[in-house]
């Protein structure tokens, strides 16, 4: 019941929140700081002068992981923005997150944006697109790791700032040369996991996981304990070792290092290219990422790192026109060679890389087309299409923490790795679990019901989730009807017809859990046309809800004036009832029609 | 100042022929989260002490020393057992600071690593549960700790508190 009164409260809410002002207020949290911070600003700037229907509103909420966090706590409480970046590790989260979501390709369709996710680049585009080719985010920024070099101080320790880097043979040379001349720190990195995991499986084409890296289905498993992947990590645990490779921390810690003059070699996104152009004060370059000359197919191609942008679920239509225009803004031309330029992310649409040529940028800067060369240089195969696994932040958690065993010698790099495997499948298990049963009960109607009268409890209840469970279906194809479960016992209905979004027809009702609960509750709650009808059984099976929503409900859907929230909502404990009827006049005013009762 | 690569204690510890990294070895970085947390909390326990200090009347202490007894007896006899509340109070609020609001420290500092080492309970509520959207394991070690440190205060209360004098 408390997780009603907040949403009756939210309704509350939206209800007094008028189109007070003429601009339609759009909210951006992204996890940009810094100089990537400012350039966003400056591109919402932009958008925000360039027309005046629409006021883009920008927001930091800290790193990548933060700013997912920050997304689902916001979405859990009702109070989630029109767009949130997500880095490419939550793509699975979110795909799986059916109903919180927006997919672009509905979005873009739904408001009449001219869209076409053609016009973007294979590697980008695959990464965030359904296995039936539908685009469920806008590619926002999208970059591939790449070698940095201090190239001064190569001159300083005797080698030749152009020595061939293209292989880690090669790479491992230099650096016992630059040992030798006394340098601290020869070759540091950033973001470990993902340059010397994932994309160095992919750059010579091993697999990171099964099911094609996650792409063709839940039931993957991690396989990075492979021949390559051990071979590479042992050589460089040997390295730390030796001092020369020297680890700075789980993020991007190490480019303070290389930005400072600190360090000679540096792998690290080709997205460090803004940070290190203002700060660096020696000469640099960029390489490709070596690979491992002898492995069979390698250099394959790297894969992508870096966010797309989530449009979130539960708004008004008039926010979703505003931001179907900016995010088609976005990724217009201009603006995408622009930022390419700026910050070294891949220039996402193919437009935009030959208008970055045009302007003669290449030229100017040689190197900066590396990364896209080298990402697109061969047609990706199954394993460096990207990779996409459920809970990957964790994941990547689990794998820094078994690295650092190896760079601190603690472990070899077979026993590191056969440890992360093992406990990374533990948490991929535990994800399709959880996803396999929410999206199981979304796709079959009344399955709910017939499982829940299988067991032979709760009889009580049968009836009326089956009529519940057939009355929106004849109500019209756009009706929803949720079922909402609550703690063992408790049940919640909620009849939610929207036009737009196919959300689940029917959830819970199998297992009650209440974390699936949660994330559905405000979404129902925030539509003015929704209604809700809450049921709340007691422990003893005897339901409010049974008598208290059903009948209404039944019937109401189609009775109720369109603009009508109803709320009904039964509490019973120890036998007692109490109904409230709310009905509320969107955007005007809320009446209480009337109180507990009786039933 | 602890910095691997740029901090000056790393630098002069480097001097001393002691490499400092505490990015990757796991004794050091607990060692170093226990001392700054430890640092934050020295002003609280010094004002405490102080004033327990000033609290003590003079007239006690001075006539055990007419009685004969030493600076050393009579802080055992009489200081120490005079700030025993205090003494007391401040372990338990010391207590319940080392399990729960090191969080702070760690997070900026170490994120929990290198491997676990510094990933204390609360840490692993946080981290499970936040990051990891696990909320259900995360509700239920916030439980253990819970129980974790009221049997610890309880055993405070009970036992420690006998010794204690007001």
């Amino acid at each position: 019941m408390k997780a009603f009164s907040i949403s009756t409260a939210l309704i509350c809410g939206l209800g007094l929140a008028g189109p007070a002002a003429a601009q339609t207020e759009i909210e951006f949290w992204h996890a940009f700081t810094g100089r990537l911070g400012d350039l966003v600003a400056e591109q919402v700037a932009t958008f925000n002068e360039s027309q005046s229907a629409y006021h883009v509103t920008a927001s930091n909420k800290g790193n990548y992981s933060e700013t997912l966090n920050a997304g689902i706590a916001a979405f859990r409480a009702g109070e989630q923005p029109d767009i949130l970046m997500v880095f490419e590790v939550g793509t699975a989260t979110m795909m799986a997150a059916e109903g919180a979501v927006y997919p672009v390709y509905q979005l873009m369709e739904d408001t009449g944006t001219p869209f076409d996710p053609d016009a973007f680049i294979g590697a980008v585009k695959g990464y965030y697109t359904t296995t039936d080719g539908k685009m469920l985010s806008m590619p926002f920024n999208s970059s591939t790791p790449v070698l940095w070099v201090n190239r001064d101080m190569l001159g300083e320790a005797g080698i030749d700032p152009d020595t061939d880097l293209s292989t880690w043979q090669k790479v491992g040379a230099v650096l016992d040369q630059l040992k030798e001349a006394g340098v601290d720190c020869p070759m540091t990195t950033a973001w470990q996991s993902w340059i010397h995991l994932e994309n160095l499986s992919a750059y010579h084409n091993v697999p990171f996981a099964t099911q094609e890296n996650g792409f063709a289905g839940l039931d993957t498993e991690l396989v990075f304990n492979g021949p390559v992947q051990v071979k590479h990590i042992q050589t460089l645990g040997d390295w730390a070792k030796e001092g020369k490779f020297i680890y700075a921390g789980r993020r991007n810690e190490g480019g303070a290092n290389f930005r400072a003059g600190d360090c000679a070699l540096f792998t690290e996104s080709s997205a460090g290219y803004a940070g290190i152009k203002s700060e660096a004060e020696f000469d640099f370059g960029v390489r490709r990422l070596p690979y491992w000359e002898g492995v069979e197919g390698a250099p394959q191609n790297t894969i992508i790192g870096g966010a797309s942008l989530w449009v979130m679920a539960g708004q008004t239509d008039e926010e979703y026109k505003g931001v179907a225009a900016f995010l088609n803004f976005l990724s217009s031309p201009e603006i995408q060679a622009k930022w390419h330029q700026d910050t070294g992310y891949l220039p996402i649409t193919k437009a935009a890389g030959e208008l970055t040529r045009e302007q003669g940028f290449y030229d100017e800067n040689p190197g900066t087309e590396i990364a896209v060369e080298q990402m697109t240089a061969k047609e990706p195969t199954a394993n460096s299409k990207g990779i996409r696994l459920g809970s990957f932040d964790q994941i990547r958690g689990i794998i820094d923490e078994e690295l650092e065993a190896v760079w601190a010698g603690d472990k070899t790099a077979q026993e590191a790795l056969d440890n992360a495997v093992e406990r990374g499948n533990v948490l991929l298990r535990r994800f399709e679990q959880a996803t396999r049963s929410r999206i199981g009960r979304a796709r079959r109607p009344g399955a709910g019901a017939r499982r829940r009268s299988a067991d032979g409890k709760a009889r009580p209840f049968q009836g009326y989730l089956a009529a519940a469970a057939a009355g929106p279906a004849a109500a019209g194809d756009h009706s929803h009807l949720l079922l909402l479960p609550g703690r063992a016992g408790d049940l919640a209905i909620a009849l939610h017809p929207r036009p737009v979004r196919p959300v689940a027809a029917i959830r819970g009702a199998g297992e009650f859990r209440v974390p699936v609960l949660r994330p559905l509750l405000p979404r129902g709650l925030r539509h003015h046309r929704d209604l809700l009808v809450a049921g709340h059984a007691g422990l003893d099976g005897r339901g409010a809800l049974s008598r208290g929503a059903g009948r209404p409900a039944d019937q109401g859907v189609g009775h109720l004036p369109d603009l009508a929230d109803l709320a009904l909502c039964g509490g019973a404990r120890g036998g007692r009832r109490a109904v409230a009827l709310h009905v509320q006049y969107p955007r005007r005013r809320r009446h209480l029609v009337s109180g507990p009762s009786r039933l | 100042m602890f910095n691997t690569r740029v901090g000056v204690v790393t630098w002069y510890l480097g001097l001393l022929g002691y490499d400092w990294n505490h990015v990757l070895n796991q004794g050091q970085a607990m060692g170093l989260v226990v001392a700054a947390s430890s640092w934050g909390r020295i002003s609280y326990n010094f004002l405490f002490f102080l004033a327990g200090l000033q609290a003590i009347p003079r007239s006690v202490i001075e006539a055990a020393a007419i009685d004969g007894a030493r600076f050393w007896t009579r802080f055992r006899t009489i200081v120490f057992p005079l700030l025993s509340p205090t003494t007391f109070f401040l372990l338990v609020v010391n207590i319940v600071y080392a399990f729960f609001e090191t969080f702070g420290v760690i997070h900026t500092i170490t994120s929990g690593g290198p491997q676990q080492a510094t990933t204390i309970l609360v840490y692993k509520v946080f981290s499970d549960g936040f990051v990891g959207q696990d909320l259900g394991s995360s509700a239920a070690q916030s439980v253990v700790l819970l129980v974790v440190v009221s049997i610890l205060t309880i055993i405070q209360f009970r036992y420690i508190e006998r010794r204690v004098h007001y």
